[in-house]
């Protein structure tokens, strides 16, 4: 019996095959312990912890990404409702007798400075507009809709087919610092944004994230969905942009023709957005948009942009507020390049000059009378 | 020292393994060279002809023609010949909206779609005219209302179309009927276009050839037939059986959502200078089977002439006019390409164009643009 358990085989097979198992035996326990190590580190606490800003977004088929309903970030600074919105839920179904705003824009309308959610524009808008109107027959709600990075593409698509459930009366769109980056950030331009935007993304992490060994050898180029180590560096703007980066000096008639442009698909954008919204009874305001005067590229497309949205208000006779020249840049006011702080001369000036806008123009009256007489 | 040689149980199973796993390695060596020398054709039409989009979910790749059918799509990702962006002076321009009735699922080819037909009778109507007229295929399969809407308002109105058709109905239906957990925004039934991601055991060539040749998610060998619906609803598996979906009738709410989309699509047509047209849809007659479908739709085509009345807007009422047979409908809603099928939809839309004096009125909007800017000047 012995004998036939007996294998004869030449010497030098055997020995070779010794080799090539004996050798990558220890490679693979080796491997193995250092995932293992990999992962007690990310246990007690290593890598970059939890939760990650990027979850406060999910993607959208027709708006690329929205909010995840029920999520505050992780300053604390900011929380999205049931409904996907900035700031504290409200019904579907609007209340009798209330005079309903709904406030469309980007990261100066969601009010990325702002320090708690009652200290948007919009929360401010709300509260000047109450007290204006504390013995009027009729309530007031200002639902902030600001999404950051939103274009005058988005926050249209948005109005349409979300916020119109929420029966508004007046909306203001209060885009055009969006579409100016969309116009100066990249060497291409398509009036449909498709030049630099693209569906959210990645949803997940790459299959070798899930090795924490190389997860942490390679923190730097893991996605923000990585399970241990999730990239920080990442941001929004990282999810939704192809090729985002500075672009070659155009030439004067090059950003003459693109500053153009970008005014022709915000035009487009303002126009559909004020017959979409007369349509549906409700209001339209326009509001145009301030950054730091920089004497650039940038700036020039933003006031062409301005300047467009200022034509079509006076031509379609629509009520306009021409933030961009009621509030100046200013150091005092902005911490960035068009972001307002939180204090007085910031974001609750902003607030008080979109209220004075709407109530010299007479909106919101002409808004409580179609309600009344309903 | 006999020669002879005995080898322990472990080190028996260890050589094993290694010979195993060497022969394992040898076979997917092999089938990765195989691929190599012998490329997979099998790429399914879908797979090849659509992409993901930031703003409709999907859409057509510009500059691609269809393996298994003569379809393709120019480079503004429309359905047919070359179109310029910048319209010719003299030139009427029409754009026919819809899902899969308008892009003409059975067309054999694109110049046999209803929009191809339909400009080659215009034409022929107005060939004395001073104007020449250009009709543009912008369906798109499993469009519906929504993604229309948002295709005019951010890619077609680029065109500077003169008159736009909207025919949809049958998609929305799909959304409103099948899937569940309704949301006027479509974003319980709809997604981004996305191929699965392959099983991690598919990444083997050997694997993937052996148990999943042929499937969605397969790396090396994917299917060759995909229901494009798979790749870009919620739920795939109501899409591939709608029986798994929901079961009831169409509700209020989301009659209320087509209406909406409608409507938008009226109002930023005329914002735009566009004489907006609307049409209802045909569809197989399941009172037989309970009778859900056609009841929805018809409450949908109710939608669309109610709209057309209340806002003053054309209509060609396709359903009353050419409702479903067996003779020219190869499915429940699909034309054959036939003269009795494409063809005469082609008639109807071309006819009902003509009766409201869409085109005359689209010509002369032109003349007083002219003028006016003349004026201007």
């Amino acid at each position: 019996m012995r004998d036939e358990r007996e294998i004869r085989s030449p010497k030098s097979a055997i020995r070779g095959l010794r080799f090539v198992f004996f050798a990558f035996l220890p490679l693979a326990i080796g491997w193995l312990a250092m995932e293992g190590l990999a992962l007690a580190y990310f246990s007690f606490g290593g890598g970059r912890g939890q939760p990650r800003a990027q979850m406060l977004f999910v993607a959208h088929p027709y708006r690329i990404f929205e909010f995840i309903p029920g999520r505050t970030d992780e300053s604390g600074h900011a929380s999205h409702s049931s409904q996907r919105l900035r700031g504290r839920a409200v019904p579907t179904e609007k209340p009798a007798a209330t005079v309903r705003i709904v406030c469309l824009g980007g990261s100066t309308t969601y009010s990325i400075g702002a320090t708690t959610d009652t200290h948007t524009y919009p929360a401010h808008l709300e509260r000047f507009l109450r007290q204006h109107y504390a013995n009027a027959p009729f309530a007031i709600e200002v639902i902030n809709a600001g999404h950051p990075t939103y274009t005058s593409l988005e926050s249209l698509i948005l109005f349409q087919t979300r916020l119109l459930d929420f029966s508004p009366d007046i909306t203001i769109l209060h885009n055009t610092l969006n579409d100016s980056w969309m116009a100066t950030k990249f060497r291409t331009y398509a009036s449909d944004y498709t030049h630099g935007r693209h569906t959210f993304g990645p949803l997940g992490p790459h299959a070798w994230e899930y090795s924490p060994l190389l997860s942490l050898l390679f923190a730097c180029v893991t996605t923000p969905f990585n399970p241990y180590a999730p990239n920080r560096s990442v941001d929004l703007v990282g999810m939704i942009h192809s090729r985002w980066g500075d672009v070659p000096p155009f030439d004067a008639k090059a950003r003459q023709e693109r500053a153009q442009l970008a005014a022709e698909a915000v035009g487009r954008n303002a126009l559909s957005f004020v017959s979409v919204a007369r349509g549906n009874n409700v209001i339209p305001v326009l509001a145009t948009e301030t950054a730091r005067d920089e004497r650039s590229f940038f700036t020039q497309v933003l006031t062409s942009c301005n300047e467009r949205l200022r034509t079509i208000a006076v031509g379609g006779s629509v009520v306009l507020v021409d933030f961009a020249r009621e509030m100046p840049w200013n150091p005092r006011s902005f911490y960035d390049i068009c972001h307002l702080r939180d204090r007085p001369e910031g974001l609750e000036r902003k607030g008080r000059i979109f209220a004075d806008a709407l109530i010299r123009a007479g909106v919101i009256d002409q808004a409580a009378r179609r309600i009344l007489l309903r | 020292m006999s020669g002879k040689r005995t080898i322990s149980l472990p080190k028996r199973v260890a050589f094993t393994l290694a010979a195993v796993a060497l022969a394992w390695l040898c076979v997917e060596t092999g089938m990765l060279v195989n691929l190599w020398l012998r490329p997979w054709v099998g790429e399914s039409d879908h797979l090849f002809l659509y992409g993901p989009h930031p703003y409709l979910a999907y859409a057509p790749i510009p500059n691609r023609v269809g393996r298994l059918r003569h379809r393709s799509f120019n480079s503004l990702g429309l359905r047919g010949r070359e179109v310029m962006v910048g319209k010719p002076a003299d030139t009427i321009r029409i754009i026919c909206l819809g899902g899969s009735t308008t892009y003409s699922d059975g067309a054999t080819t694109d110049s046999t779609t209803y929009p191809a037909r339909m400009e080659r009778l215009l034409g022929e109507r107005y060939r004395d005219a001073p104007f020449r007229i250009e009709v543009i295929n912008a369906g798109v399969q499993s469009y519906n209302s929504l993604e229309s809407l948002i295709y005019f308002q951010t890619r077609l109105l680029d065109l500077s179309p003169d008159i736009a058709i909207c025919h949809h109905g049958i998609n929305d239906c799909r959304f409103m009927l099948e899937m569940p957990n309704f949301q006027s925004d479509y974003s319980h039934a709809r997604r981004t276009f996305a191929v699965p991601p392959p099983r991690w055991w598919e990444y083997s060539p050997f694997l993937a050839w052996w148990f999943a040749r042929e499937s969605i998610t397969n790396p090396y060998y994917p299917a060759r037939f995909v229901n494009l619906n798979v790749l870009i609803v919620t739920i795939p598996s109501i899409a591939a059986d709608p029986r798994k979906g929901r079961r009831g009738e169409v509700e209020p709410e989301m009659i209320a959502t087509f209406e909406r989309n409608t409507r938008n699509f009226i109002y930023v047509a005329r914002a735009n200078g566009v004489i907006p047209v609307l049409s209802t849809q045909s569809n197989l007659d399941d009172t037989p089977v309970g009778g859900r479908w056609i009841r929805s739709i018809e409450r949908l085509n109710k939608v669309t002439r109610d709209i057309a009345a209340s806002e003053s807007v054309g209509m060609i009422d396709i359903a009353q006019l050419m409702p479903w047979n067996p003779v020219d409908y190869y499915d429940p809603s699909h034309l054959r390409d036939t003269p009795s099928g494409l063809g005469r939809q082609a008639q109807i839309f071309a006819q009902g164009l003509i009766n409201m004096r869409a085109i005359e009125q689209a010509w002369e909007r032109r003349h007083e643009k002219k003028s006016e800017a003349r004026g201007q000047k």
